[in-house]
């Protein structure tokens, strides 16, 4: 039957409300492959039918739409032998929008879980190295089998929440008659669980793997890594000067057979200097010409790349517990990264800073932006020891948006003189892993500039709107212009000004809340006869104060995915795809197991006509205009889409819902 | 003559005199005097010094002499000093004229102390609040003719008055308020004396069942140290009028075999005096009953003054049965059960009772019901954070870290509440839970005081003040939790900067200890770590006393105070020697949690059989034997699965998982058998009902195991007869069968169908008593 769709192109503001109608990645499997290899990796989600692209951030690595419908899309990723391991952005795209999803390159062989394992008898047998991907359903539970040796330390990790997977993971090792020996539910900051264990015995134990509270879904995929494999929790210093040569430290488990450290995609190399089971040092030359910023380090055959940020200003390296002393602080000048770790409950790293004149400061950690569990708190001093500035979290977090946790203080020093900084946790806990950057400098009023997710659909016919984030730094207080590059033919977007204060917004209980900088909505018009394309938008802003001017380019920022994390996507630039709205929605479930459905209906067609919902094997249903749900009886097993037309013209269809017709 | 009178020389080998020393101070002064003999005299040495007027021992002048009671059952001294005696007393409204309407019960919340007072006269309620009673009482008063006081002559019921008549025209209580009047009708100055302390005598005295009323005597004791006769100013009322009744003037009648305490107070202070009815008629010869340590020489002792007979030591197929379920919350298996029973070692029972504390389920037991103490898992911490702080616990009490450790670290807990492996969402009651809520939650938990009244007003039933509650919430004005990562993964911080607000004075309140000094808080500093310091002090009047009484009712069936977080002068303990002695040894222990546990399960007070004798039939706060109680809901769902071989399987755990390792949420079996949500701080009813019955006659939890595959059943259908029933009752309930019952699960065999003969004999034996209890 020949259908003919009825698009209305009415210029409208495109609402909050409006249905999603972008693809949406929802599971991975498997989750990535090892590089030097090709794989097959199938998408669970919605609207991925017509999905024309699929395209992996950095080099080394491609993607091809294999066989893409509304719930299910298969791609082939193949990854050069040479590419930088670790996770990539992996762009879905198709004529009604894109979307951002990751997938992870590895460096060990890959295995699939094969079920049944759910119980220690039919656990599935592990080799060391092992990278298995698998999926936990609802009161799931993947049971594998071991080897260990006394005094062996194996390492267990579960990359879930971390790559986008929806399960909350729970590793549990257990003995030969199927006994806990230890158990881990949270140890990252998104939910994925890890334990290292040295076991005290030789013998066979297991590993479970399940959800939290036997949670699971189809698309609850995880990768688990795990071997006698070098392990680093973090390097110490964490960050180098450009142009410098740096001595490394590594800490963690393993590392007596590291060799190797490789920077980025080969910035630089280096070889152990010296080794033991819990640290490996390096020393490594940073070239001049490498990107500032946070890079990968690759230690040779450790499963998991660390953190190392790149840095244009002099570093300090404090030994955990050297700086305790709050009556003997360690000195410090401006301008220096200092990089430390607090081992211990209620430890605090002290130091001492001298102005010769009243002076701004600014103090910035990065500790929970580098992946580590530290929730620093800030805290300066007088002379004296009366506290003078003090800050935990940049701005409450509440849910509403991704957290921060690395405070962000400037001060103002009201006379020259020296003022003692102090850093620890602001839960006074301790741990070996918890490290921090704390960069003390004399504040030079900057913003950056962010935009709040990494792809969006403009839609012709309206003004679609798109959220940048200012976010003042270093004192800055005057108004910034936000304004939008590089658009296509047919679209307009006027500039935003951010004022200096931060957005807020009013909590459930009525109380005020305030997000981390200012939000502007840039109003894209987008005329009719736009060109129905995908667009990379680039946002630049601009401001001045104390008569410097600065202008900024913005990045894209994935924002609020499935788990609330954030960060930059690989791309700066926004990928807009411009496209057209049905006349109607049709929000489905995916399965119908009682021959009938409820559907969600949005009318986006203007029209105060009646509907007619049809199709083949649906008894046609009439409803008003304003009707918002629809119970639709189906009467054919299978595959059956709705219709939606409005005299006589289809104005939408949903996605096929898969139907059993149980008598 | 009443019984009591001829045995009372039995109870008591000399006679005591009360109160133990005679203060006066002041023209005219007196103090009412009781002796616990009968037929005693009294007689003052020096009458020059003080006269007796009936059993009041009244002022004449200054010095010191001796009041003799000469008792049928001996003589007893007590001396009396008088001071001041030239002195008149001006009448102070705090000191003896509010402490009237208290008496009177016109503070009562029933009365004029209601949040809204009775015809437009509000008094505070109990009296707590002076000042403002004597505002209230200012406009009622006539100066001129102190009689016309309209307080006055709607007390003594001269003018329509709906409490009624409260006290005559020539009562002390009149004069003192017409005394009051003509001296001014002012209220205290700063310099006049306050009671700082009020005692009851006698602190215990044991009454026949319908003896003649006894009246107990209370002295008030000031801030300027002089002592007062309170007996005619303080509120009697009794903790249970069915056992023992008492007056408004302070007699006390034994009404019915039993124990209780009357409770006097008056201007904010109380104090309790405990009296032990018996029947004088049902006193036993005594036997001299073995004492294995010092917590039977406690219990003994007062049964013996009772003349309560304990039971008999209980059979090894009860102890054996009792102490699994006690101490690891599961039964024995068979063959636990064969190696215990067939054993001859004399010390079996200690060395069973050393290997199920070291064994992995004591632990759990533990854990499990500190969870639920500190509410676990209910939380925004939801079930991640209480399986952490389940493990915790499980951890700490494995390996007997000290329950002083325990609280330290819960008290200054802090972190992340879904990562780590320590207590951090101890705090995180809810989201916006405050320091009053903590404040609350830690007095109940740790200290065994109640003292959440106080936050909103000075506590009816007890010495805790606003001003109490909220030096003690102070501790924990900087006590907060934040958001971390994803919106439910929440943290406890201790903030830089923050204080609690007093609601009347709207001033920040310093951090006090409870009936302690205050702390001062700097900056930079866990004022917690100081409230840690106090709580774990080996002299500390409330942390060890409050945990030793709840392990001893886990293990006796009842606290010796109960309930086991209501530690007031007002409800005091059973056997306090027992409970202080207690205290002392697991204080001084270093908080040893097992050791304190091992030494109640050696006594031989938990090693008496449940069966009742003649004498201890009655009795249930005096442990004179086992009291049968229902099994917890966790320990029976276990025990039903243990017995049937077929696993439960809760939902949200891993199959494999036990009832006892359940560490949040609930089964509809668990909550019928009084789990709780852990929505409030509270205790299990353990009282079995009809749902409870109905269930295991034809719920699940019971048909559903018996027709399982792979049950105990099958496994027994495969023995020979006469082996069956002997397996079938040492793995339920731990014993050899009765020849009759052996006879009985033969015959049923023979009768029927195998399987189906057994599925019944194991039905009728998990509906039994004997299964559903511990005895």
């Amino acid at each position: 039957m020949q259908r003919v769709f009825l698009f209305l192109f009415l210029p409208l503001l495109v609402s909050a409300d409006l249905p999603l109608l972008e693809p949406v990645a929802q599971g991975v499997f498997p989750g990535g492959l090892r590089r030097g290899s090709e794989s097959s990796i199938t998408i669970r989600g919605r609207n991925l039918q017509q999905l024309k692209r699929a395209v992996i951030s950095g080099d080394g690595v491609s993607a091809e739409i294999v066989d893409a419908s509304a719930y299910l899309a298969k791609i082939t990723v193949r990854a050069s032998a040479t590419t930088e391991p670790g996770r990539r952005d992996l762009r879905l795209i198709a004529p009604h929008g894109s979307t951002l999803t990751w997938i992870d390159i590895s460096d060990v062989a890959e295995l699939t879980e094969r079920e049944p394992n759910t119980e220690l008898a039919s656990a599935n047998q592990l080799t060391f190295p092992a990278l298995v991907n698998g999926v936990i359903t609802a009161a799931d539970y993947d049971y594998f089998r071991f080897d260990a040796s006394a005094r062996q330390t194996l390492t267990f990790e579960l990359l879930a929440t971390r790559n986008g997977s929806p399960l909350d993971g729970v590793l549990e090792l257990l003995d030969t008659n199927g006994k806990t020996v230890e158990y881990c539910d949270d140890h990252y900051a998104f939910k994925d669980p890890r334990i290292i264990h040295t076991f005290n015995s030789t013998g066979t134990y297991y590993l479970r793997v399940y959800g939290t509270g036997e949670s699971g879904s189809e698309n609850s995929d995880y990768r688990l890594i795990a071997g006698a494999m070098p392990h680093a929790d973090f390097a110490l210093p964490a960050g180098g000067r450009r142009g410098s040569t740096v001595e490394i430290t590594l800490h963690g488990v393993n590392l007596d057979h590291a060799k190797e450290l490789v920077l980025g995609n080969g910035i630089a190399r280096a070889t152990a200097v010296r080794n033991d089971q819990k640290s490996a040092t390096f020393r490594m030359a940073i070239p001049l010409a490498s990107a500032a910023g946070v890079h990968s380090l690759h230690i040779q055959g450790a499963a998991l790349p660390i953190p190392f940020v790149l840095s244009d200003g002099p570093e300090l390296t404090v030994s955990p517990g050297t700086a305790r002393r709050r009556q003997d602080p360690m000195p410090v000048e401006l301008g220096t990264t200092i990089n430390g770790v607090i081992d211990s409950a209620r430890a605090a790293d002290y130091f001492v800073i001298r102005v010769d004149q009243p002076k701004q400061i600014v103090l910035s950690v990065e500790s929970m932006k580098l992946g580590y569990l530290l929730d620093p708190i800030v805290l300066v001093y007088e002379e004296n020891g009366t506290r003078i500035a003090w800050q935990d979290d940049p701005t409450t977090n509440t849910g509403k948006e991704p957290a921060n946790l690395d405070p962000h203080l400037t001060v103002a020093l009201p006379k020259e003189g020296r003022y003692t900084v102090a850093i620890r946790d602001s839960q006074f806990r301790g741990d070996a892993s918890y490290l921090y950057r704390l960069t003390v400098k004399e504040a030079v009023p900057d913003f950056s500039v962010r935009v709040v997710g990494a792809h969006t659909t403009l839609y012709r016919g309206r003004d679609n709107i798109v959220n940048v984030r200012v976010r003042r730094l270093e004192g800055w207080k005057t108004p910034v212009e936000v304004w939008a590059d590089n658009l296509p033919r047919g679209v307009t977007a006027r500039s935003a000004i951010a004022e200096p204060k931060n957005t807020s917004y009013t909590g459930t209980c009525g109380e005020r809340h305030y997000l981390d900088g200012t939000n502007v909505e840039l109003i894209f018009k987008v005329e009719p006869d736009a060109k129905l394309d995908l667009n990379q938008v680039t946002f630049r802003a601009r401001g001045a104060m104390n008569g410097r001017e600065v202008e900024r380019e913005a990045r894209a920022r994935y924002w609020k995915s499935r788990i609330r994390v954030t960060g930059d996507a690989a791309e700066p630039a926004l990928f807009a795809t411009i496209a057209d709205l049905p006349g109607v929605v049709f929000q489905t479930p995916e399965r119908s197991a009682t021959g009938r459905v409820t559907a969600i209906v949005t009318r986006l067609d203007n029209s105060n006509e009646p509907m007619r919902i049809e199709g083949e094997g649906v008894t046609p249903l009439d409803v008003p205009a304003g009707t918002t749900r629809a119970d639709v009886v189906l009467t054919k097993p299978g595959d059956v889409t709705l219709y939606g037309l409005v005299s006589g013209k289809v104005i939408g269809q949903s996605a096929p819902i898969r139907t059993e017709i149980r008598k | 003559m009443k019984l009591y009178w001829l045995i009372a020389p039995v109870l008591a080998a000399a006679p005591a005199v009360y109160p133990p020393e005679i203060k006066l101070f002041g023209a005219g002064s007196a103090q009412t005097v009781v002796t616990d003999s009968a037929g005693c005299v009294l007689a003052v040495d020096n009458p020059k010094v003080a006269t007796i007027d009936k059993s009041r021992i009244v002022a004449k002048s200054n010095g010191a002499a001796w009041v003799t009671a000469k008792c049928a059952n001996g003589v007893t001294t007590v001396p009396v000093v008088v001071r001041a005696a030239g002195a008149a007393i001006r009448k102070s409204f705090v000191n003896d004229v509010a402490p009237i309407f208290t008496m009177g019960g016109c503070t009562g919340a029933n009365c004029h102390g209601s949040i809204r007072g009775q015809r437009g006269f509000k008094l505070s309620l109990f009296g707590y609040e002076p000042e403002f009673d004597f505002a209230s009482i200012m406009p009622r008063i006539d100066k001129s003719s102190p009689e016309k006081s309209l307080i006055l002559r709607k007390a003594t019921a001269q003018a329509a008055h709906g409490g009624g008549f409260r006290f005559a025209a020539d009562s002390m209580e009149y004069k003192a308020i017409v005394d009051w009047i003509r001296d001014g009708a002012q209220f205290d100055s700063k310099d006049t004396p306050r009671m700082v302390e009020l005692r009851a005598y006698p602190k215990e005295q044991i009454a026949g069942r319908g003896a003649s009323p006894r009246q107990i005597v209370a002295v008030a004791y000031y801030s300027d140290g002089t002592v007062r006769d309170a007996t005619h100013l303080v509120q009697y009322s009794s903790n249970n009028p069915d056992i023992v009744r008492v007056d408004s003037r302070g007699l006390a009648a034994p009404i019915e075999t039993g124990e209780t305490a009357i409770m006097v107070r008056t201007l904010g202070h109380a104090a309790a005096a405990r009296v032990l009815v018996i029947d004088p008629a049902a006193r036993p010869t005594m036997t001299r009953t073995p004492r294995y340590n010092f917590i039977d020489e406690h219990v003994f002792a007062k049964l013996e003054r009772l003349g309560i007979e304990p039971s008999e030591l209980s059979a090894d197929e009860e102890f054996l049965r009792r102490v699994y379920l006690d101490a690891a919350g599961t039964l024995p298996s068979e063959e636990e059960a064969r190696a215990f029973l067939t054993s001859k070692s004399p010390q079996k029972r200690s060395q069973l009772i050393d290997n199920l504390l070291a064994g992995p389920e004591f632990a759990e037991l533990w854990a499990l019901k500190f969870a639920e103490l500190t509410r676990a898992g209910t939380r925004e911490a939801g079930a991640k954070g209480g399986r952490i702080i389940y493990e915790w616990f499980r951890k700490a009490i494995a390996e007997n870290r000290g329950y002083d450790k325990i609280v330290t670290d819960l008290l200054l807990s802090q972190g992340a509440h879904l990562f780590g492996k320590g207590p951090s969402s101890f705090y995180n009651i809810s989201f916006d839970s405050n320091a009053a809520d903590h404040a609350t939650n830690i007095s109940q938990i740790f200290l065994g005081v109640r003292i959440e009244c106080a936050k909103c007003h000075n506590h009816p039933w007890e010495k805790w003040t606003q001003d109490d509650f909220y030096g003690l919430a102070a501790f924990f004005a900087r006590v907060a939790v934040k958001e971390v990562y994803e919106n439910d993964e929440n943290a406890t911080v201790y903030n830089e900067e923050g204080e609690v607000i007093h609601p009347k004075t709207k001033k920040p309140v310093m951090p006090k200890y409870l009936d302690g000094v205050k702390e001062d808080q700097r900056q930079d500093s866990d004022i917690r770590e100081a409230l840690a310091r106090w709580m774990t002090r080996t002299d500390n009047p409330f942390l060890a006393r409050a945990f030793v009484n709840r392990v001893w009712k886990h293990y006796m069936g009842r606290g010796l105070v109960e309930d086991v977080d209501d530690f007031r002068v007002t409800n005091p303990p059973t056997n306090p020697a027992l409970l202080d002695a207690l205290a002392a040894d697991f204080s001084k222990s270093g908080y040893d949690i097992k050791r304190l546990i091992r030494r109640i399960l050696n006594s031989r007070t938990y090693q008496l059989s449940a069966a009742p004798n003649e004498s201890n039939r009655k009795d249930s706060i005096n442990y004179s034997r086992y009291y049968m109680r229902r099994l917890m809901a966790e320990t029976l769902t276990d025990a039903i699965a243990q017995a049937t071989g077929v696993p439960d399987k809760f939902a949200g755990y891993p199959p494999g998982t036990r009832a006892m390792q359940v560490y949040s949420g609930s089964s509809y079996m668990l909550s019928t058998f009084g789990r709780l949500n852990r929505d409030i701080i509270c205790e299990r009813d353990t009282q079995p009902d009809i749902v409870q019955t109905m269930h295991l006659i034809s719920g699940d939890s019971i048909q559903k195991k018996l027709t399982a595959p792979g049950s105990a059943i099958a496994k027994w259908s495969t023995m020979p007869d006469e082996e069956i029933a002997e397996a079938v009752f040492l793995r339920t309930l731990s014993r050899y069968p009765s020849l009759r019952e052996k006879e009985a699960v033969t015959q049923a065999l023979k009768d029927g169908d195998k399987k189906h003969a057994l599925q019944d004999v194991l039905w009728a034996i998990l509906n039994s008593k004997e299964f559903l209890y511990n005895h």
